[in-house]
């Protein structure tokens, strides 16, 4: 509980000094938004040509799209600084982590609280408030419920992903081109209904497990059950598949981390 | 005002550097396919379930060039050019006999290089994740080959344009960024701009990144032939023209404003 505290502390702290630099903070949150809207408008270019991909329709397409974005940007936005910790290992600076009374990754963690996120957050609010009164779902309580839970656990499989691969640099020093690879499978595949690859591929997807993150919510909400090709149940495993996975993610941290070698200074 | 002996060594030390992080590159060549994979995937898929009127496979072969395109162009100077200014560093290269804009142009085409070495192995792979054909005729293919290098020149160019920003604002990570997703978007790398709605398309056209990827690979498949390729890569050289014009207004007063940080 004390823990808690501390992080939460030491979180707003993070937060209070990024938010000193406000110009820094506004050009940052555009960049997102830039960035966010040019991935955007390759779906959007598609579908202007097409009209309908895999039997989804633009707003569908939208409503897949936003929600695997809000999980995004939630997973990203306590750790969109993760990839400073490759020179941190290799300049020896996480040693200080392991000499003070707190878990080095939650010291990691509210070290420092990059605003990046909030373009994507924007981005992901404004893509959904465009699909939601334009797509076919009844938004009762069960709905509504069901999809945060959805959103909560993608943005905890993403969250557990990138902090797992991220905690190979103990061992290689250097995981940046392999977590840009990661990312863009996410990235790039997350946005789509998985019929539109074939089989082989929707059991890769299915296994990463990116389908969990947005389309199988997205799936359930909308009543596309009968293009699933797995059972029913396995589309509402979200949530628990991302505590599962946060689990695993903070084993890989523990146990990466033994193999540190400070470089010393 | 080139310095031919500046070349070799920087574009060696970039293909060498290329080669010793290999895994880098090859992590790099692995998203590129990714990419292609993916994009095909889209487009197939679009095709198939859609109101689409375009044929498929031209369409697909376009997206796959354009995916090694980008591929061709991920490696960027500019943060090499941040690196300097952080440090102080680049008054070495503009003390330097060989001329500064030169040092930048040979870093850019050194990565652009690099890139290739691991490309060209990798077709196979595109071949098999994506679709490829033979130019359209001998002629399309070597219009191509002079079309991409006015087209790559163009990207240099520009990369040296966007780094001189930085003897101004001294932070160019930003502008970096948007200088990327704007030119890859532009250039047609996800899409042919003659996808786009036509109110884009129009702002596309009045841009130059175009060059990199969207003429060459028209070009390529014969979609413009005749006078209407002599026609597109005339259009290149006058842009190369302009921004090398612009490229040596800017250097001498960027002279002018050399802030040395560090010590």
């Amino acid at each position: 509980m004390r823990t808690a505290r501390t992080a939460w502390i030491l979180e707003r702290a993070a937060i209070r000094a990024q938010m000193q630099y406000k110009a820094n903070f506004i050009s940052m949150t555009l960049l997102g938004i830039i960035y966010q809207a040019s991935a955007f408008s390759f779906v959007a270019i598609v579908m202007y040509n097409s009209g309908v991909i895999g039997g989804w329709v633009f707003e569908e397409i939208c409503f897949l799209y936003g929600l695997r974005l809000l999980a995004h940007s939630l997973s990203i936005l306590p750790l969109s600084h993760l990839w400073t910790l490759d020179s941190m290992v290799r300049e020896a600076e996480f040693d200080r982590y392991l000499l003070r009374p707190m878990s080095p990754f939650l010291q990691f963690l509210t070290s420092k609280f990059q605003m990046s996120a909030a373009g994507d957050l924007l981005v992901a609010s404004i893509i959904l408030g465009y699909a939601f009164p334009r797509v076919d779902i009844d938004f009762s309580p069960a709905t509504v419920t069901f999809l945060m839970a959805g959103v909560a656990g993608g943005a905890l499989v993403e969250a557990s992903i990138q902090v797992a691969v991220a905690s190979l640099v103990f061992r290689t020093l250097n995981t940046m081109s392999f977590r840009i690879f990661v990312d863009t499978i996410f990235n790039l595949t997350g946005n789509y209904p998985l019929t539109i690859f074939s089989g082989f591929v929707q059991s890769f997807l299915i296994a990463i497990p990116i389908s969990f993150v947005a389309y199988f919510p997205a799936v359930v909400a909308l009543g596309k059950e009968g293009e699933l090709n797995v059972p029913l149940w396995v589309a509402f495993l979200t949530l628990p598949i991302g505590l599962l996975f946060s689990l695993c993610a903070a084993m890989t941290w523990k146990s990466q981390m033994r193999h540190y070698q400070s470089a010393g200074h | 005002m080139i310095s031919r002996g500046v070349y070799r060594p920087i574009i060696a030390c970039r293909v060498r550097e290329a080669l010793v992080f290999r895994a880098n590159s090859i992590m790099l060549g692995a998203g590129a396919l990714v990419q292609i994979f993916l994009v095909n995937a889209v487009w197939t898929a679009a095709h198939r379930s859609g109101t689409f009127e375009q044929p498929l496979e031209p369409l697909l072969i376009y997206v796959t060039l354009a995916g090694l395109h980008a591929w061709l162009l991920s490696g960027s100077v500019l943060p090499y050019v941040q690196r300097q200014v952080n440090r102080g560093a680049h008054i070495f290269e503009i003390l330097r006999p060989s001329g500064y804009l030169s040092q930048i142009a040979a870093h850019q085409l050194g990565l652009i290089a690099g890139a290739l070495l691991f490309i060209v192995p990798a077709l196979p792979i595109a071949l098999l994740v994506g679709s490829l054909s033979l130019p359209h005729t001998v002629m399309s293919g070597l219009l191509y080959v002079v079309s991409l290098t006015l087209g790559l020149g163009i990207h240099i160019l520009l990369c040296v344009l966007v780094g001189l920003s930085a003897f101004w604002t001294l932070q160019i990570d930003g502008l970096t960024l948007l200088y990327r997703i704007i030119s890859q978007f532009f250039a047609g790398t996800f899409a042919p701009l003659s996808l786009f709605p036509g109110w884009l398309a129009a702002i596309a056209d009045l841009l130059p990144f175009q060059a990199t990827t969207y003429v060459p690979i028209t070009v390529y498949l014969g979609e413009v032939s005749g006078a209407g390729a002599l026609w597109a890569v005339v259009h290149q050289l006058l842009w190369l023209a302009a921004l090398t014009l612009a490229a040596i207004a800017v250097w001498r007063r960027a002279q002018r404003r050399v802030v040395v940080q560090g010590g």
